[in-house]
Order: C-alpha cells, then sequence, then structure tokens
C-alpha cells in the first residue's frame, strides 16, 4: 500500500494525512496472536496520522488497547466516547486530533459506532457512553474551530447508509470533509454530505479513499479535489504488482515470523473451498462446538463472528483463525427451552431482513421462524420447561448480536476454550486430503426451515 | 531592447535596488534563493525573478549578464515561493482496516478463491448492509 501511495499519491510520510475507519487492531490471525501489537507496529510504519476507535478495538480488553494506544505513533480520536461519570471526552482518546501540514491546522474527529457496547466487547466498554453524532459534531467541531482548525475531517465508524439520514435531519456544523465505512454493495464511492465530500472505504485495504483538499491561506476557503476510491487488489495466483516498501515488508516479516508455525499448520484439505456465508460453514462451526463438547445440547454462535470463507487447497490454523478471528470463548449455560426460544426469537427481530443466516449459526437444533419454533434435531419439538445446556459465546453472553444470556443464567461455565479452536480440532480430527476433502464431510442443509 | 539614456539608467537602477530590498523584504523564499545562487550577478538577476522583478528590472542594460544560467536556476524556485504562499495541497488517504493485517500488508490486498476474504452477514438493524457486528 505505501509503495502504490508513492507511486500514485504523490505520499509524503508524516504530510500526507493518512486516516483509518478504525477497528485496526482486529479480525486477523496475526492481529490477534498478537492482539493488536503487530497491526499497531504497520501502522506505525506506515505513517498513519490518526485513527478512530472502532467497536472491535476493544476486543482484547481496555488494557490491551490502552498498551496499543500508547505504543501508537499516530493518534486515536473517540470524539463521541465519553467518561460516564463525567460526561466528559475519556481519557482513552482524544476529542479531536490537531495535524499541522505546512502551516494548516487540520482537526480530525471521530465518531465511534454509537452502539459500540452491543457489537462490540462490552465489558471492555464499561464506564464508557457513546454519544449520538449529530449531538458530538455540534460540540465537537467548534472546539476545533476555536482550536484554531483550518479543516475539520470527520472519521465514521459506521456503514455509510446508517448515519447518513441522522446527519441530513438536523444541522450540523459544516465540516470539510467525511469518511465512512461501506458496507455491502457499493453503490456510490463518492458522495456529499451536508455540502462536504462524502467517501467511503470497505475492509481489507481492498481499496482506499482520497481527496485533495486545497486550502487558501489568503481567505481560508477549502476546495476539495479528485475525489475517489482506488481499488487496490488483484486476482490470486498472480504475481504482486507492486512492490512492497522495505521498511514496511521489514516489519510485517517480523511479526509473521513469530507467528509463522502456529499458523502455517496444515489442518485440512479442501478442492473447492467453503463459502461465507454458508449453511456449509455455520453448520460446520457449530457442529464442531457440540463435538468438542458433547455433553451440550445446543449450540449457538452469532453469525457475525464467522469473517471468512476457507480457500480450496491446504487448509492451516492461521485461515480457521481467520474465519473466527476473535477471542470470544464458549461458555456453558443452563436455560429452559422457553428461555432459549425468547432469546433466539429476540435476536432475529434484530437480523437485517433476508439474512438467513443471522443470527446464530447453531447446532442441535433447527427452527422456524414465524414464529420462532425451534426443534431438537430428531425432528421433535424443544420442550420449553425443560433444562437443557446450550453453548454460546461469551460476546452473546454479555448482550452481543442481541443475545443477553446473562441475566437468564448468571452463573455460566467459562469453558476457557476459544470459539474457533473445535472447528481446528475437528479438522485435525477429521484429517481430510485432497483424496477425501473437507466438503465430504460438510452439512450445506439449512437450519431455518424447521425438521 | 532598446538604449536607455544613462541618467535614466542610474535611477532606474536606484529605483530597482529599493524595490529588490523591499520584495526581498516580503519574500524570505525570494530572498534566499538570490543569495544562494546570484551573488556574482548580484542585482541583474533579480531581473529573471518572479513577474514583479522582470517588470521593474528587465532594462537593456541588464541583459548582457542575464546569463540563461541564472535564469534556470532563479525560475524553479521562485515557481514553488509564488504558489505556495497562497495555497497549500492537503491529500487524505482513508483506509478502513478491519482483516488488513495478515493481507500482503503493504502490497495491493489480495483474494483467495476469486472471492472476498471480507464476507458479510450479520445482525445490526441500523445499517443499510448486512456488515454486522463482528464478536
Amino acid at each position: 500500500m505505501v509503495s502504490w501511495w508513492l507511486q500514485n499519491e504523490d505520499f509524503v510520510p508524516g504530510r500526507t494525512i493518512v486516516l483509518s475507519g478504525g477497528d485496526s487492531l482486529s479480525s486477523t490471525s496475526l492481529a490477534t496472536l498478537t492482539q493488536g501489537e503487530a497491526s499497531v507496529a504497520v501502522m506505525n510504519a506506515m505513517s498513519y496520522s490518526a485513527v478512530l476507535f472502532g467497536n472491535l478495538d476493544f476486543n482484547y480488553g481496555r488494557a490491551v488497547l490502552e498498551q496499543r494506544i500508547s505504543e501508537s505513533s499516530f493518534g486515536w480520536v473517540g470524539s463521541n466516547i465519553l467518561d460516564a461519570a463525567t460526561g466528559q471526552v475519556s481519557s482513552l482518546g482524544k476529542a479531536y486530533e490537531m495535524l499541522e501540514v505546512d502551516g494548516v491546522s487540520v482537526a480530525i474527529i471521530g465518531l465511534a459506532e454509537v452502539d459500540s457496547p452491543s457489537t462490540g466487547f462490552g465489558q471492555a466498554m464499561q464506564g464508557l457512553e457513546f454519544a449520538e453524532h449529530v449531538e458530538t459534531l455540534q460540540t465537537v467541531v467548534p472546539q476545533a474551530r476555536g482550536a484554531g482548525a483550518d479543516v475539520v475531517i470527520v472519521v465514521v465508524h459506521e456503514c455509510v447508509g446508517s448515519f447518513v439520514p441522522d446527519m441530513t435531519a438536523v444541522t450540523v456544523p459544516a465540516v470539510d470533509a467525511y469518511f465512512a465505512l461501506r458496507c455491502g454493495a457499493l453503490a456510490n464511492p463518492t458522495d456529499s454530505l451536508n455540502g462536504a465530500p462524502l467517501l467511503v472505504a470497505q475492509s481489507n485495504w481492498n481499496d482506499y479513499a482520497r481527496l485533495g483538499l486545497r486550502v487558501s491561506l489568503s481567505d481560508g476557503t477549502v476546495s476539495p479535489h479528485d475525489p475517489g476510491l482506488v481499488l487496490v487488489q488483484y486476482a490470486s495466483g498472480n504475481p504482486n504488482p507492486v512492490t512492497p516498501s522495505a521498511a514496511v515488508q521489514a516489519v510485517v516479516d517480523t511479526w509473521n515470523d513469530s507467528i509463522a508455525a502456529i499458523i502455517s499448520e496444515v489442518i485440512g484439505y479442501t478442492a473447492i473451498g467453503v463459502a461465507n456465508p454458508s449453511w456449509e460453514l455455520n453448520n460446520f462451526i457449530a457442529d464442531s462446538w457440540l463435538a468438542s463438547f458433547p455433553d451440550a445440547n445446543f449450540a449457538l454462535t452469532n453469525n457475525g463472528g464467522i469473517r471468512a470463507g476457507i480457500a480450496p487447497g491446504d487448509i492451516t490454523v492461521g485461515e480457521i483463525i481467520d474465519v473466527a478471528p476473535f477471542d470470544n470463548l464458549i461458555f456453558k449455560l443452563t436455560l429452559t427451552g422457553q428461555q432459549l426460544t425468547d432469546s433466539f426469537a429476540a435476536a432475529r427481530a434484530g437480523c437485517t431482513i433476508g439474512n438467513v443466516y443471522c443470527p446464530a449459526a447453531i447446532a442441535g437444533f433447527t427452527y422456524t421462524p414465524s414464529p420462532v419454533t425451534l426443534f431438537k434435531s430428531d425432528g421433535s419439538a424443544v420442550d420449553p420447561n425443560t433444562s437443557y445446556t446450550v453453548l454460546v459465546n461469551n460476546f452473546m453472553y454479555f448482550g452481543g448480536s442481541g443475545f443477553d444470556f446473562q441475566a437468564l443464567d448468571p452463573t455460566p461455565i467459562d469453558t476457557g476454550v476459544f470459539y474457533r479452536q473445535p472447528a481446528i480440532e475437528r479438522l485435525r480430527a477429521l484429517g481430510t486430503t485432497n483424496l477425501d476433502p473437507l466438503e465430504n464431510h460438510l452439512d450445506a442443509v439449512p437450519r431455518n426451515a424447521g425438521p | 531592447m532598446k538604449s536607455t539614456p544613462s541618467n535614466c539608467f542610474s535611477i532606474r537602477l536606484l529605483l530597482a535596488i529599493c524595490l529588490v530590498l523591499v520584495w526581498s523584504g516580503c519574500d524570505d523564499e525570494t530572498k534566499k534563493t538570490d543569495a544562494d545562487t546570484d551573488t556574482p550577478s548580484g542585482l541583474t538577476d533579480t531581473s529573471t525573478d518572479s513577474s514583479p522583478d522582470t517588470t521593474v528590472t528587465d532594462t537593456s542594460s541588464d541583459l548582457a549578464t542575464d546569463t540563461p544560467a541564472d535564469t534556470t536556476m532563479d525560475t524553479a524556485p521562485d515557481e514553488v515561493a509564488d504558489t505556495t504562499s497562497t495555497d497549500v495541497e492537503l491529500t487524505i488517504l482513508f483506509t478502513a482496516n478491519e482483516h488488513a493485517a495478515t493481507n500482503p500488508i503493504d502490497a495491493a490486498a489480495t483474494s483467495r478463491g476469486g472471492r472476498p476474504i471480507w464476507s458479510v452477514g450479520g445482525s445490526r438493524t441500523r445499517t443499510l448492509s448486512p456488515a454486522g457486528p463482528s464478536s
């Protein structure tokens, strides 16, 4: 990426403003195994200017996040992350990051997802409040202008479609550009919001947004130009068209070497790969839980925690970590059939219409949606009055993805097992090869249609 | 170029000195450039500076000492100084970092098996897309 920028963007480290939309520390095997330390090291080498807090940046707990912040050469901005006790911007981040470029003061405002406590690891966010975006801008933009900002840029850790309606419904202080996340299909890479450019980028560094701003020192006007979304991907199997920056590559190599033995272990084989989302992948992961904990009746792991498919060829531990990259642990609960049904129905009510895999990959039961009715694997109904042993992950237990099992079973058993580990063990046990690939062992039957 | 009477030339020379001093006082970049590159030519070198200088001091008698080399050296620094004195160009690059670290970090990101690594799915209701919660 840096090499590409040097060749195509007149990239000048320290002068070119490089921003991250958050979730910088997680969702990959390298990031997970180093608890984000490798991510920070690479971003330092890439001369990032400022980042904002994504909901997933709290995955490793508050202490680890604070450690990562201390290691960063870039600023962390949490304009709407407040200390619940004082109502002031939390000391975890800054209300804005002020950058100085050739005599121009540029304020970076970062808006974290308001729903972060439920979409991220809420335990690590205790004592924090995530203020509404408009309210935050009405407070922070004047503060930044008052502090001498010539340019104000707002970065939002939200899918672009979710916050734009809020921003357009009321008066928002003028800013010079918005950057946000693109989720799903690309409709329009560059747009505008309240008269300012609105640019989006998507995960994986498969693309980046770029914008030029011409700042007049004589009258203070800020003129945007050349907005765009730049795709930076090439087909699998093709040579990398860009020669990596030696300095950045050295940092990457150091970290990859440190975990190479772990992530490169081959534990299976698939000839055609396993797509995500798919019933094959969801069912395999959930079934592997019951295989690891045969005393349990049911298993559920939130679908949002399954983040990648499996590529054709050898299957490595690293790939499974990419599939389930979070440090979520498996909790064992005791629930009645009614409690499980009600919880599942409540979570499902929050799903995006049409997402058949939401809210969770499940095992040991199927369901019909209207009304939500659960059936055991043998086709009989789940008895509302019977107590069952249910496996969930701790993200769901503490309220994630619309579940809230904590109130139903306040004394869960923490198995201490990462939610990906049963899949790794299951793959090892199957011993799949090119003669007997994984697809021979997958269940593609949908579990949202009852028995 | 037409010739110039010597008395007029003297007046113009003094005027040029004054204007150049004033100009140099207002523009540090120009002053530094001239001092660095044109000291032997002195006053006459300023004749090839940016447009205000040229208008004032580009007399016929100066041309003899206005060598092509001086012109070349003066032009580039003056253009930069004059342009950047009024506008500053900023470039902003924005990335969405989730899942970034195990891709080829300092190169173009890739896809595996012909499909994006990043997947859809999840349950966030406030979004138009199905990106959803992750952990």
